[in-house]
């Protein structure tokens, strides 16, 4: 920065910001030497920088309306109704300098939502997911991570594509549910069947067949799932069907928006049973325990499965 | 004449030993090239980052960082970079940001966990969304206030990753009013965040 005296240390951080953002931005030498010239420059760009990522992160969350959700929490309304007409209005304003943008659908923990596409398919979201909506092409979408519960519309000249990590799922005609954690991908087929396509390899995936990849490795795992266990969260249900205690904490925690472990050593093992997640976190945590044959113990803000004895 | 030839010869060696490792890399159908290329840049450029993150005041802590810095960076498996150095530079930069914010959740999710332990936590998480819908509404009409070509130009920068220059280009305007749009934008964001705190 040059003349940095006569303009305050506030405006100072955020020019920096503004250039360090640019992901064409290479003069870090002179960055640098703006940043160790005085504590108090890093200071103002340590708070310029996060106070605008919280609102970067938070402008990312607000999706933009092409699509109507189908069902809204009623308490909300008043205030999704001004983030509507907000986006609205961003999207009068940028529509006419650039091309159909992807449409991103995020979700908080603990919170569900259901998007119903133009075409008749819908798409459930459960907590903690994101998922992008190609702007000129509604049935290409990319799940980004948390999961989602497909319903879709057949098509036979469109085919509905659906990316997740490295590789495809092309549908058939059908109901699916796709899980996706940091590099892994599963995928459980309820009705119809779905291609998953990666690296140029596909593999037919029929109702009552899950499959399970992690990305960058050639392995994966096809197995048998019952069809009534998937996607029950989106009708108020987790469906067990010997499944492992570490899968049904990660369905828990994905589904409450709270952290649930398992007691080390109990991992694998199996429990059967269908569990209604409608009401408060720690009502539904109570209900598990006997409903399971677990002990459901609290830690810290979350809670612990353990067998009971 | 001893330094010009030792240095030719050190060369040579050196231009060896990169096509042996391109040869050991290539023919290894697991060997992530991208990262390994990277790793030689960060192990030559160790103390410039370290430099940079004391620079940002991290004091004692840098040399921690500078470990963490490289298992993120390895952990995300670029694809080719073409300046490996500036992206080594803006890694180190993220992870200063991540760390502030995550240290100011902390901080706030302690606050938040003493303010709400006797009422239902169910309760205080709904309200908490609550409060935070509202404020991503009042953050996007504080970015339509300053008009479409500023909502525009940040909302194309910082959601959809589009370079400055290429935004200057599409839109026919110069760098320097890209810039100036931003300013606008960040600032005006900044201080729609800093209004929360207070209330």
């Amino acid at each position: 920065m040059t003349n940095s005296s006569s303009i305050s240390l506030d405006e100072q951080a955020i020019a920096w910001l503004v250039r360090t953002s640019d992901p064409q931005f290479d003069d870090w030498e002179a960055f640098e030497e703006w940043l160790g010239a005085s504590p108090a420059h890093a200071d103002a760009y340590h708070a310029a920088a996060a106070d605008e990522a919280e609102m970067v992160a938070a402008l990312a969350a607000e999706p933009q309306p092409l699509v109507e959700p189908v069902r809204r929490p009623p308490r909300t309304r008043r205030w999704v109704g001004g983030a509507l007409a907000a986006s609205l209005l961003a999207a009068i304003g940028i529509a006419t300098l650039r091309p159909a943008a992807d449409q991103i659908y995020e979700t908080a923990a603990g919170t569900r939502r259901t998007l119903a596409l133009a075409d008749g398919s819908s798409i459930a979201l459960n907590g903690g997911t994101r998922i992008a909506i190609e702007g000129d092409d509604p049935r290409a979408v990319t799940v980004e991570r948390g999961e989602a519960l497909f319903v879709v519309r057949n098509g036979a000249s469109d085919p509905f594509t659906v990316s997740v990590g490295d590789a495809t799922v092309v549908d058939i005609g059908t109901t699916f549910d796709i899980v996706r954690d940091t590099r892994e991908t599963r995928v459980a087929v309820a009705e119809g069947a779905v291609m998953w396509n990666r690296n140029g390899e596909a593999v037919t995936l029929r109702a009552g067949r899950t499959l399970r990849a992690v990305d960058g490795s050639a392995v994966m795992t096809v197995s048998d799932i019952s069809p009534r266990a998937i996607g029950g969260w989106s009708r108020g249900q987790l469906v067990f069907d010997e499944a492992p205690l570490s899968q049904v904490a990660q369905e828990l925690s994905r589904t409450l928006g709270v952290p649930v472990s398992v007691v080390p050593g109990a991992e694998a093992r199996q429990v059967r049973g269908v569990v209604a997640i409608e009401g408060r976190a720690d009502a539904v945590m109570g209900r598990i325990g006997p409903l399971l044959g677990l002990d459901v113990e609290r830690e810290g803000r979350g809670w612990r499965l353990a067998a009971s004895p | 004449m001893h330094g010009p030839r030792s240095l030719g010869a050190a060369t040579n060696s050196a231009y060896l030993a990169v096509f042996v490792a391109c040869l050991i890399l290539a023919t290894s159908p697991f060997a992530a090239m991208d990262t390994s290329g990277l790793e030689a840049v960060f192990l030559a450029s160790r103390d410039a980052l370290l430099r940079f993150l004391r620079a940002h005041g991290a004091g004692e802590a840098a040399e921690d960082l500078l470990h963490e810095l490289w298992i993120r960076v390895r952990a995300a498996r670029p694809g080719p970079i073409a300046n490996p150095l500036s992206y080594l530079y803006r890694a180190a930069n993220n992870l200063i940001v991540d760390r502030v914010r995550s240290e100011r959740q902390a901080a706030s999710r302690d606050k938040a966990w003493t303010d709400a332990s006797s009422e239902p936590a169910g309760e205080a998480q709904g309200e908490r969304m609550l409060i935070a819908r509202e404020q991503v509404a009042r953050a996007a009409a504080a970015l339509a206030e300053l008009g479409p070509r500023v909502e525009t130009v940040f909302r194309r920068h910082r959601l959809d990753g589009v370079p400055q220059r290429a935004l200057a280009e599409e839109l026919g305007v110069s760098l320097s009013t890209i810039e100036s749009d931003l300013r606008r934008a960040a600032q005006a964001l900044i201080a729609l965040r800093r209004s929360f705190d207070e209330d």
